[in-house]
């Protein structure tokens, strides 16, 4: 977490000195801590640290959550459902015996993320929160995230980029588990010592720039996610998460998708790599999906029918190509037995 | 702020103080003076930073020093103790050529260990899942792959 040579040291970090250090000991407490200004919450450092040193972030105080241990390992109801504490390793869930055989679209998007040591480090609430990798955003340009009033990728290198849902500002949302989590269902347990308990599902916490430009999500000064509930009616095997990524390992997507048919027949089918948000088809198609056989040319004018919003930029064009490839590829697997 | 920190540090109980801006990187080569483990990109891509914590590699270069306390850390330096007789997986990638211009070269090695105490016996195409993170610009790979699968083969056969 060292700064950028020549600020070392010094008590530049964040015009308010560096930041302090606490570790929670329980969530009681974290609430306490997380509820002064500048506070961050600090899982296991794999984007926190390096956005510091990118100066992204200038937080007062690092609460250290991984201690927590309300906060570690799954947890599974009667029922089937399961609630996995956000500072639960990547590599914790996907190597879970119960993970793999209920939800393994989830421990697939682990298993994809970064590499192994990375994965021993970062955590589930970590991934969700992690912050875009538009290279204009990690050079500090002054566009909109950083109160500026341009996009530099919009005229610019935007070969990454959103090709739906962009607007003012184009970044993709970087995380592979979010997606994986949508197309599950999922629901964010989210607390705040000002705000409470907030049950918010995965579709409702991640936000369009048009809506919000400072976050990816809802979450406000002070709140954390807790938990991530995987609901029961998701679990099985009809289900898969797929990226692919420009090198074979290591590699944030390009593109990817994740899909499930729950037990009650629908189906649910998520993009990732192509907007600023997880991007849930339009539940038309989903219906479509689940509503029974399907001829080769239905499986391409679903899969057009989902893009037919897409916008790509100069760069991008290729990811609608790629979107509809993964979705031919999961609508046909969606409607295999 | 300084925060104090105890741990072990191969197999040594380490008591300092660390601030709350440093890495596990910083604390093993500035305070501790252990340079075994290397700097390459220092933001988790190329693996030389590589360090095994409570038996799991972790980049050390992402790692809050903070959170360090209450660990077992084990480094390169820890592995070769024995009067400097290197370690089986050390002297594997000697026999094997596993190791060109050394830099990438710690890490690797504590990938393999942290590997090869979960996986003794690993098909090639597991060693290469479990080296995604540590880059190596001089060998092209095949000689690492093969020193972790002599270093395994070793293991279970000491004249191997």
């Amino acid at each position: 977490m060292n700064l950028p040579s020549g600020t070392e040291g010094s008590t530049e970090s964040s015009g308010a000195g560096d930041p302090s250090y606490v570790p929670a000991g329980d969530l009681a407490q974290a609430r306490a801590l997380l509820d002064a200004p500048g506070a961050v919450p600090l899982g296991g450092g794999t984007d926190l640290v390096p956005s510091i040193r990118e100066r992204l972030v200038r937080p007062r105080a690092l609460v250290d959550l991984a201690r927590i241990s309300d906060l570690r390992g799954i947890a599974w109801r009667e029922d089937g459902s399961a609630l996995i504490g956000a500072a639960t390793t990547l590599a914790a869930i996907a190597s879970d015996g119960r993970m793999r055989t209920a939800f393994p679209a989830v421990v697939r998007a682990c298993e994809l993320v970064g590499s192994p040591a990375l994965r021993n480090m970062g955590t589930l609430g970590g991934n969700l929160c992690q912050r875009p990798r538009c290279w204009y955003f990690r050079q500090r340009l002054p566009c909109h995230k950083h109160g500026g009033s341009h996009c530099y990728a919009y005229h610019g290198e935007n070969e990454h980029h959103a090709i739906l849902g962009g607007g003012p500002c184009f970044i993709v949302h970087p995380s592979d588990t979010a997606v994986a989590l949508m197309a599950l269902g999922a629901t964010l347990h989210v607390t705040g010592q000002r705000t409470g308990e907030r049950a918010i599902a995965i579709e409702d916490f991640f936000v369009l720039p048009a809506r919000r430009i400072d976050s990816e999500n809802v979450l406000t000064d002070g709140e954390a996610i807790r938990a991530v509930e995987l609901p029961a009616l998701s679990s099985g095997k009809r289900q898969a998460f797929d990226k692919v990524t420009q090198r074979g390992a290591w590699d944030f997507a390009v593109v990817s998708v994740a899909w499930a048919r729950r037990t009650d027949g629908s189906v649910r089918l998520v993009l990732g790599g192509v907007a600023p948000i997880p991007w849930r088809v339009t539940t038309s198609i989903e219906e479509d999906v689940a509503s029974g056989t399907l001829g080769e040319d239905d499986v391409d004018t679903l899969a057009e029918r989902a893009l037919h919003d897409a916008r790509p930029l100069a760069k991008n064009g290729y990811k609608v190509d790629l979107a509809g490839a993964l979705l031919r590829r999961a609508i046909v697997d969606l409607n295999s037995p | 702020m300084r925060i104090p920190v105890r741990f072990e540090l191969n197999g040594h109980a380490v008591e300092v103080e660390v601030a709350p801006d440093r890495t596990l990187l910083d604390l093993l080569r500035d305070t501790m003076g252990e340079t075994g483990t290397k700097e390459g990109c220092r933001e988790g891509e190329c693996g030389a930073c590589t360090v095994v914590v409570d038996g799991r590699a972790v980049n050390s270069c992402l790692f809050p020093a903070p959170e360090i306390d209450g660990t077992r850390v084990l480094t390169i330096e820890g592995l070769s103790c024995d009067h400097g007789r290197l370690s089986r997986v050390q002297q594997a990638f000697l026999d094997a050529s596993g190791t060109q211009c050394g830099f990438c070269t710690p890490g690797m090695v504590m990938t393999a260990v942290a590997f090869l105490a979960e996986n003794p016996a690993p098909m090639d195409t597991e060693i290469r899942e479990a080296l995604t993170g540590n880059l190596c610009r001089c060998t092209g790979y095949v000689q690492i792959v093969e020193a972790i699968q002599l270093a395994a083969r070793r293991s279970r056969d000491p004249q191997a």
